[in-house]
């Protein structure tokens, strides 16, 4: 018992090396588990060590591969992979190549790449004045995007019978009901999720984009946020667990694919397979890009119509929108603009005055109806 | 588990002797269709007791999975009162178990036994968060609070199993709470077994095919609602109904729509050249 012990109390400690949350209770559960069932195998005391003490399944692998280095201490087993995620097949971009500092010495080339830059940067931290400003603005736009009904009812005139309504109403005319009051709940929250295009051609805006980020994932109300460029990477938890300091270095060290090519659609279809279940008729789906793609336009227009069939709203966040004259001419811009509710530019997420020049009143109602495709058709005007 | 036509593999079978004996929540996650909340109406029936279903969704609130007061039946019953007792006796009396109408937390709490109910609180993901903190509550202490009535706790520990399809990450605080399973598709193997099992005279060159096709189906990357075990079912159900003897194109562009759900995968699994 002893031995398994402390077992248990090595595996939980290296596990919360790796990052994975397991407390002391998750230890207890480790122990109480082994007493109480006839360990029959190897395999089996992994099943049950990872039915105690792993509480995600993201976690499994890391569980199995030090499960496995904790029973072989000889094997040199190599350390997790980074957590990022990869899309099957398409390792980095095409045949094109790049070619920097060729030739002439002291002389560099560089030239446009559909290649992942896998390099790490260093990126600005948000500051705190900043932080509180985008929190407010966000705070406003979530109120105005809901699509979900809240804690709080209203009085309606169909909808439940509202009993202590009633009965306080009652109490005017000496305890008769001449009136039913009944209520419903209030649509007043949105389920966001964000997706910030962090391409090179999204460059200028690192700072913009570093600083909604944070104070889109410090929100906190089921909110994910993604980061995108050649592939998909989820960043809710480090933007949500760290500090804006500790959050900016942690992103510029673990995801390396900031300042590479873009390639929404598949980044959107990627999104939609593997956290298709994210998304409801309630969400509001929130992308921050400037519709550079590099991508098939004829994945872009299946994605977005798949997202737009699934989520409640679209709304884009193209920084170009703001400047007079803008209409929205690349590629990604025109495939995606039918499927979109809403288009701003940076200012409405800045600060209040192009918050309420854009979302001021005139959200449109939400389209219950599938959309087909509709590649090819003159693409609408942008809302400027 | 067999017995009650539920083929479950080692871990599914330790997480419930796991549950059982440690008398812990099990959380389970997984792909849709892969029998989640099979799992709780199985051990319901090998214990031979009662299954009390939750089922959440968006906007779901306490009252909706505890209690309620019976309004009406209360006010009825004030006005029949009203000229006989006194205030403080009416009170008494309309605020009594008699006139608290329980929603399944609470009846799963206060249930007559002999042996402890099975409470499966399904789809937990859907729900909001502010429901998912009230959980913890229940779920810790196994005892819950009505100001009218003072605080109700558990004659018998519930068997609870709470599932979720990651509509959203469920919180770290309920995770901690439980144990923890997830289950994912089955392999051709035990999905052979699960067709024999459910479908027992079903033809056994048939149901090779069927999970041979069923499988290469799931392996595409491009399909975005890949078929779980009870699409399986259904199309070998449809099969079986239609007497298919094997399976050709004609039968499967007929069939599929058991399998495949949404109008996008039917068309990329026509430019795939399968159908």
């Amino acid at each position: 018992m002893e031995e398994i012990r402390d077992f248990v109390l090595l595996l939980s400690n290296r596990l919360r090396s790796h990052g994975v949350k397991c407390g002391v209770s998750e230890s207890i559960d480790g122990c109480i588990a082994v007493k109480s069932i006839p360990i029959k195998s190897m395999f089996h005391l992994r099943e049950v060590l990872r039915l105690a003490m792993i509480k995600r399944v993201d976690d499994y692998e890391i569980f199995d591969k030090i499960f496995e280095e904790l029973m072989n201490p000889l094997r040199q087993i190599s350390r997790p992979d980074e957590p990022t995620e990869r899309m099957p097949g398409q390792g980095g971009g095409d045949q094109r190549r790049v070619e920097k500092g060729t030739g002439q010495s002291g002389q560099s080339i560089t030239f446009y790449s559909p290649m992942e830059v896998l390099m790490k940067r260093v990126l600005p931290a948000p500051s705190r004045d900043s932080f509180q400003q985008s929190k407010r603005v966000i705070k406003r736009l979530r109120r105005r995007l809901a699509l979900l009904p809240g804690r709080r009812s209203e009085a309606s005139s169909s909808g439940v019978l509202d009993f202590p309504n009633t009965i306080r109403t009652s109490l005017k005319t000496y305890g008769e009901f001449l009136r039913v009051a009944h209520h419903r709940r209030k649509i007043s929250r949105c389920r966001l999720i964000a997706l910030f295009d962090v391409s090179g051609s999204m460059d200028a805006y690192t700072t913009f984009l570093m600083q909604s980020m944070y104070a889109l994932a410090r929100q906190g109300v089921a909110l994910e946020v993604f980061v995108f460029s050649t592939k998909l990477v989820r960043v809710s938890d480090l933007l949500r667990f760290f500090g804006p300091k500790r959050a900016a270095e942690k992103i510029s060290g673990d995801i390396h694919i900031w300042g590479s090519g873009t390639r929404i659609g598949s980044c959107l279809q990627n999104f939609l397979q593997k956290y298709g279940g994210l998304t409801t008729k309630g969400t509001v789906v929130m992308i921050v890009s400037d519709g550079w793609d590099t991508g098939e336009p004829e994945l872009l227009d299946m994605a977005m119509r798949e997202l737009k069939n699934r989520t409640g709203r679209i709304v884009w966040i193209n920084p170009h929108a703001d400047k007079p004259g803008f209409k929205p001419r690349t590629i990604g811009m025109e495939t995606a603009m039918p499927y979109i509710d809403l288009l701003a530019g940076m200012a409405s997420l800045q600060n209040m005055r192009g918050f309420i020049r854009f979302f001021g009143n005139e959200l449109q109602p939400i389209t219950r109806k599938p959309m087909t495709s509709r590649l090819g058709s003159p693409s609408q005007q942008s809302r400027q | 588990m067999e017995k009650e036509f539920y083929v479950a593999d080692e871990s599914i079978a330790t997480a419930v002797f796991l549950a059982l004996t440690m008398e812990k929540p099990l959380l389970i996650e997984g792909e849709p269709g892969c029998g989640k909340t099979e799992i709780a109406k199985v051990i319901a029936k090998m214990n031979n007791t009662d299954l009390i279903r939750l089922q959440c969704y968006e906007g779901i609130t306490a009252n909706q999975a505890l209690y309620e007061w019976d309004y009406p039946r209360q006010l009825l019953h004030i006005r029949l009162l009203e000229s006989s007792k006194s205030t403080d006796e009416i009170a008494s009396e309309i605020f009594s178990e008699k006139f608290l109408l329980k929603r399944p937390l609470l009846a799963a709490l206060l249930h007559p036994g002999p042996r402890s109910p099975v409470l499966l609180i399904d789809e937990v993901d859907r729900s909001d968060e502010e429901f998912e903190g009230f959980l913890l509550e229940f779920l810790a202490e196994y005892q819950v609070t009505i100001p009218e009535l003072g605080t109700i706790a558990a004659k018998r520990k519930p068997i609870v199993i709470l599932t979720s399809n990651r509509t959203r990450e469920v919180g770290d605080g309920l995770r901690r709470r439980c144990l923890y399973l997830y289950v994912t598709y089955p392999s051709p193997e035990k999905e052979k077994k699960i067709l024999r099992l459910r479908i027992p005279d079903f033809p056994a060159k048939l149901s090779d095919d069927v999970v041979e096709f069923v499988q290469r189906l799931r392996s595409l990357p491009e399909l975005t609602k890949k078929p779980g075990i009870s699409e399986t079912l259904d199309w070998a159900q449809a099969l079986k109904t239609l007497g298919v003897k094997e399976i050709s194109s004609g039968v499967l562009s007929s069939t599929l729509s058991c399998l495949i759900k949404s109008e996008d995968d039917l068309a990329q699994l026509k430019s795939l050249g399968i159908v």
